[in-house]
């Protein structure tokens, strides 16, 4: 059910009935007031013809011949007005068939026969008569009028009251009391219960609302999660330095003699890698704590990627001999940026791919440019990243069960990398197309002015200096 | 005094506790992962397993259940789990056995350890495996 249309359906259902009243009421005020002067008019010709009657029987009585003029000038008037009443020709013709008879009487005074003729009595009897009828029957239809726009009324006063009752109930059913679930839902959820879901119910819009607040819980569950089993992940990562710093201590006991002083260098030695160990990794936290909360400041220099590259890679070639490493550069690479953190996530891939490969296997990569746009790829021959992988391996806090047991850290490198990678400007993508060694791509753009690389760096050299120094 | 099987996939670790449990006056063989460790088993039964949990190639949990699937006298050697992981307590029951060291621990605490389950000697009986 659509509000809207519930709502447009409803406003013009209310509105035609309330029309459809009016009109009723007008037409019957109307009608009613003209029933009334029908009525009156009838009433008065009856009067009239009533008092022709009396007129007529006072001038049989008059004497003078005075007085019968006076008393035959009353009676044309009384004629003319019952005349002036009339509406219809019928009527008109009833009364004006009177006058021949009254001229006759009038007259016949004049020949010294002044009596009432009885045919003049019982015409002006059936006159009155006439009209009394008719003003009864005009009494009884504005009787029935009454009556009919009083029912009429009534019914659609009790429509309309159905109306109103039926469109607040359906307000309550559809809109209210869904919005207020909702409300309810989202507080519960809001005073810290995850699972608390609004109920999808009500008008269409309402439940869109609901789906919408339903899909956001949800995500926000899924991260609270992820944070939470990132929080495990840290914590159990965090004890493994510690357990070997802490065990290491039981070296020195009380109840035997120190270990030799070349095996104390060792322990030492030790104990001081753990402990570099236990601080990277509290470094990966900050990093991405600090990354996640949008604190990411870059110091943009000019800078050779491919330089970047090669300090890299050999870096990794001095801390695994066992893997072949094999970088191929081409075309200028030069490009404005934080150098310290394209490092970074060239160390993360690079890395990665050596973590993951086993000993003696080829790592390649490859720096090279396309107009503006620069790229490395690293390439490995490991297990490779699954599809269902490959679609989470840049989210935060997220490490893919099946990789839990080989690689150290926690999780968040390549995460990082996309972050740092996304505020220049770049991208980072893998592939992994037969499931057999992955292929990390990174994308930068070259953020130079001008397409004319030999000649940027030097006219960009004070700008970097100077955000160097006000940093 | 006795002779111990350790596994763990770290380096350092795993030369600490071998080195600490020899100046105890045990006899370690060590291993980096469960399959060198059932390796370690096959050339002769130790008196005790002390083992991680999280390892390449094959981890701690399933290096316990094939030792007990396979009925070669391995299932009898009691074990040790030794991890970081929050729910240690739990995963010990799930695996069967009643020792287990919540990493970091002190060298006290390993050698009480090791001492209780060398007296005890109760062997993990993963308990979906029972039958």
């Amino acid at each position: 059910m659509q509000l809207r249309r519930t709502l447009t359906v409803t406003t013009v259902g209310l509105g035609l009935i309330t029309l459809t009243a009016c009109v009723a009421l007008v037409l019957s005020t109307t009608l009613l007031r003209r029933t009334v002067d029908d009525l009156d008019r009838a009433h008065a010709i009856s009067r009239l013809a009533s008092s022709l009657a009396h007129q007529s029987i006072r001038f049989e009585l008059e004497t003078t011949p005075m007085g019968r003029s006076l008393s035959e000038a009353q009676g044309r008037v009384l004629l003319a007005r019952a005349i002036d009443l009339t509406r219809s020709p019928d009527e008109r013709q009833v009364l004006e068939n009177l006058a021949p008879q009254l001229e006759s009487h009038w007259h016949s005074a004049d020949n010294g026969d002044a009596r009432l003729p009885p045919s003049l009595v019982s015409a002006l009897i059936r006159v009155d008569d006439l009209f009394a009828a008719k003003a009864e029957a005009q009494s009884h239809r504005a009787h029935t009028i009454d009556m009919t726009a009083n029912v009429l009324g009534v019914g659609m006063a009790l429509l309309l009251a159905a109306g109103v009752l039926f469109f607040l109930w359906t307000l309550n059913q559809f809109v209210f009391g869904p919005i207020q679930r909702l409300a309810s839902s989202v507080d519960r959820f809001a005073a810290g219960d995850p699972t608390a879901r609004a109920p999808v119910s009500g008008a269409e819009e309402i439940r869109r609302i609901a789906l919408a607040q339903n899909t956001m819980a949800d995500a926000l569950a899924r991260t609270r999660e992820d944070q939470l089993r990132y929080v495990a992940t840290v914590v159990h990562d965090l004890r493994n330095p510690l357990a070997a710093v802490q065990l290491a201590v039981g070296y020195v006991t009380p109840k035997r003699p120190l270990p030799p002083e070349g095996r104390i260098r060792e322990i030492f030695a030790m104990i001081g890698r753990q402990l570099r160990r236990l601080n990277s990794l509290v470094g990966d936290v900050l990093n991405a704590v600090q990354i996640e909360a949008g604190e990411i400041v870059l110091r943009k220099t000019t800078c050779d990627l491919g330089e970047l590259a090669e300090a890299s890679v050999s870096l990794f070639r001095s801390m695994s001999p066992y893997h072949q490493l094999e970088l191929s550069r081409g075309g200028s690479t030069i490009l404005l940026a934080d150098a310290t953190r394209i490092e970074q996530v060239l160390n993360n891939l690079i890395g990665n791919a050596v973590k993951y490969s086993p000993q003696g296997s080829l790592v390649s990569v490859t720096v090279g440019a396309e107009d503006d746009q620069l790229f490395v790829t690293v390439s490995d021959q490991g297990p490779g990243v699954s599809p269902a992988l490959q679609s989470q391996i840049f989210r935060a806090f997220s490490r893919g069960p099946s990789q839990h047991e080989e690689v150290e850290g926690i999780g968040l490198g390549l995460y990082v990398s996309k972050r740092i990678l996304e505020a220049h400007g770049g991208s980072i993508e893998v592939s992994s197309p037969d499931g057999r060694g992955a292929t990390f791509q990174m994308t930068l753009p070259r953020g130079l002015p001008g397409t004319d690389a030999e000649r940027v760096p030097a006219a960009l050299h004070s700008a970097s200096s100077e955000q160097l120094s006000s940093a | 005094m006795a002779s111990i099987v350790l596994i763990d996939d770290d380096d350092d670790m795993r030369e600490t506790m071998a080195d600490l449990l020899s100046i105890e006056g045990h006899e370690v063989r060590t291993a980096c992962n469960g399959v060198e460790g059932l390796q370690a088993l096959d050339d002769r039964l130790p008196q005790l397993v002390l083992t991680d949990l999280e390892m390449p190639v094959l981890d701690g949990r399933a290096m316990v259940f094939r030792m007990f699937v396979e009925n070669l006298g391995r299932e009898n050697v009691p074990i040790i789990v030794a991890s970081g992981a929050p729910d240690l307590g739990e995963i010990a029951k799930a695996l069967g056995t009643p020792y287990y060291l919540a990493k970091p621990f002190p060298l006290e605490t390993l050698n009480a350890t090791i001492d209780r389950a060398l007296a005890e000697a109760i062997p993990a009986r993963p308990p979906g495996l029972l039958g």
